[in-house]
């Protein structure tokens, strides 16, 4: 017998199923104001508790505004990488927060449809996040992010995509292992900060440590930034090796994802999955 | 034309079958019920079906389809509902109602939804949070969801479990209804016999992993020389 051939549904739908995960998403957050007020919360506080550090420092010192501007953009920039894969891991662990795994990937929704859709929402999540801390950043303590010009287009859009393909690594681990890897997950979140270099130079990290800071993309973006702090330019080099390697392991993200899902459905762990 | 067709069927986990090479079919606008003690595959045998758990071995197809490859054509015309299985609890049941009706692309989707919840009725609790409704309320909002889409298959894991007699009583009869006046078909897995020798025209009888009787419950009484299908699930559950 002659299998009939499954045709693909139209773009159109595709659209559709993206749009009703946004709306998830929207209804999940206007029904829980503490969830809006925490995703605008540690970055307003990191900024907080930096910026007053760098006015001290400044009154103590003084004549270090090159150290206090790479500071303040770093941790904005560095925000922006981790809300972007903090977002990406969240909205995960909210559907197996609420069991709703079954139901979703028992529907018609195809994993690219859900790949776009949880990244769209990563980075709007990361945009109200971040949005406080740049305002507090320019009232209260005289730093404007814009002040990088028009580069500022092309660190955010690194950022964001490598917060994307380390989330989406978070969040194979989560289905390959399951709920007992959270805070395995949670902590992995943050292991790549110190090692991108935001507020200081790579040179400072041990050699060792310099090799794999160098394998980062983000790390790229930040020497970009510092240069600019310095008076001396974006480095178009480094942002092109920036682009290249997200590439890399955005590409690698998406497979070890799919091994992982099809691990877990080899499992059923996609019906267990919950608190 | 069979809406499903299973064969040689297995699951393995570790070595250990959980389904082992079983073959049934299920013809369109029939009613089959999976009947079997814990641990005899239903669950399974269901979840294989979902498409959330991938066999060992087997062939299943679903309208014709492969069950993997064919699984985007499938999808959008079966659905389930299944006690196990929650809905964002966060969200009130027409938000729920909404981002299904999304993901399964419904046509006049809040019409649909007016529909079921006069259907099912829940026009009074779809303004309230998932996680605020009884366990018999949250049944009846996932089964709007299983079928806002019009599903031409209808899983469904204890479609009555936690309801009380009368609000069962007449969820059967608005299950049968849909089966009879879409043609669609309905699989289910239950515990409760009474339930499934009202509604299922077929019955399929599991015990560790294999089919040990299929037949309409008439069928099954008769052949195994009981009163009803529970002397007869008994017989079978305790015979070695």
């Amino acid at each position: 017998m002659t299998l009939p051939v499954a045709t693909k549904p139209p773009l159109q739908l595709g659209l559709r199923r993206i749009y009703g995960l946004l709306l998830r998403t929207f209804y999940l957050h206007i029904g829980s104001w503490p969830r809006l007020i925490e995703v605008m919360y540690w970055p307003t506080i990191n900024m907080l508790i930096w910026g007053f550090t760098s006015l001290y420092v400044l009154r103590e010192v003084g004549h270090v505004t090159t150290i206090i501007d790479v500071m303040l953009g770093g941790i904005l920039l560095g925000e922006i990488l981790l809300r972007s894969q903090l977002g990406v891991m969240m909205l995960f662990m909210e559907e197996i927060w609420s069991r709703n795994l079954g139901h979703l990937f028992a529907s018609p929704l195809r994993m690219p449809d859900y790949l776009v859709g949880l990244f769209i929402l990563s980075f709007l999540r990361m945009a109200i996040a971040i949005i406080v801390a740049v305002i507090v950043a320019k009232y209260l303590f005289g730093f404007s992010l814009l002040s990088l010009g028009s580069p500022l287009i092309s660190y955010i859009a690194l950022l964001v995509v490598n917060g994307w393909w380390y989330g989406l690594l978070l969040i194979a681990m989560l289905v390959r292992f399951g709920l007992s890897t959270e805070w395995l997950a949670w902590m992995s979140s943050w292991i790549t900060i110190p090692l991108i270099a935001p507020y200081y130079p790579v040179s400072v990290l041990p050699k060792a440590l310099q090799y794999v800071s160098y394998a980062l993309p983000g790390t790229y973006v930040f020497e970009s930034m510092k240069s600019q702090f310095a008076g001396q330019g974006m480095l178009t080099d480094a942002l092109l090796i920036a682009f290249g390697l997200n590439g890399f392991y955005m590409v690698v993200a998406i497979l070890v994802f799919r091994a992982a899902y099809r691990a877990a459905l080899e499992r059923g762990s996609l019906l267990q999955m919950g608190e | 034309m069979d809406t499903i067709q299973v064969r040689g069927l297995r699951k393995e986990y570790d070595g250990a079958a959980a389904v082992d090479g079983i073959d049934f079919s299920v013809a369109e606008g029939q009613i089959v019920g999976l009947l079997g003690g814990n641990g005899a595959g239903k669950s399974t045998t269901l979840a294989i079906l979902l498409g959330l758990l991938l066999p060992s071995a087997g062939d299943i197809k679903i309208f014709g389809f492969d069950l993997v490859r064919g699984r985007h054509h499938i999808r959008p015309k079966i659905n389930f509902s299944s006690p196990y299985v929650d809905l964002p609890n966060r969200l009130t049941v027409k938000q729920n109602l909404i981002v299904y009706g999304h993901l399964y692309g419904v046509e006049s989707l809040d019409k649909r939804i007016h529909e079921l919840a006069e259907e099912l009725q829940i026009t009074d609790l779809l303004d309230r949070r998932h996680g605020s409704l009884s366990a018999g309320q949250r049944t009846r909002a996932s089964l709007a969801k299983s079928l806002l889409n019009r599903p031409q298959l209808l899983l469904l894991d204890e479609p009555t479990a936690s309801l009380d007699p009368d609000t069962a009583d007449w969820v059967r009869t608005l299950l049968m209804t849909y089966g009879q006046e879409t043609r669609a078909t309905i699989f289910m897995a239950s515990h409760n016999m009474p339930e499934v020798e009202r509604m299922c025209d077929d019955v399929i009888m599991m015990k560790q992993g294999r089919i040990v009787g299929q037949g309409s419950p008439d069928q099954l009484i008769a052949s195994y020389g009981h009163d009803s299908l529970e002397e007869v699930f008994l017989d079978i559950a305790r015979s070695h």
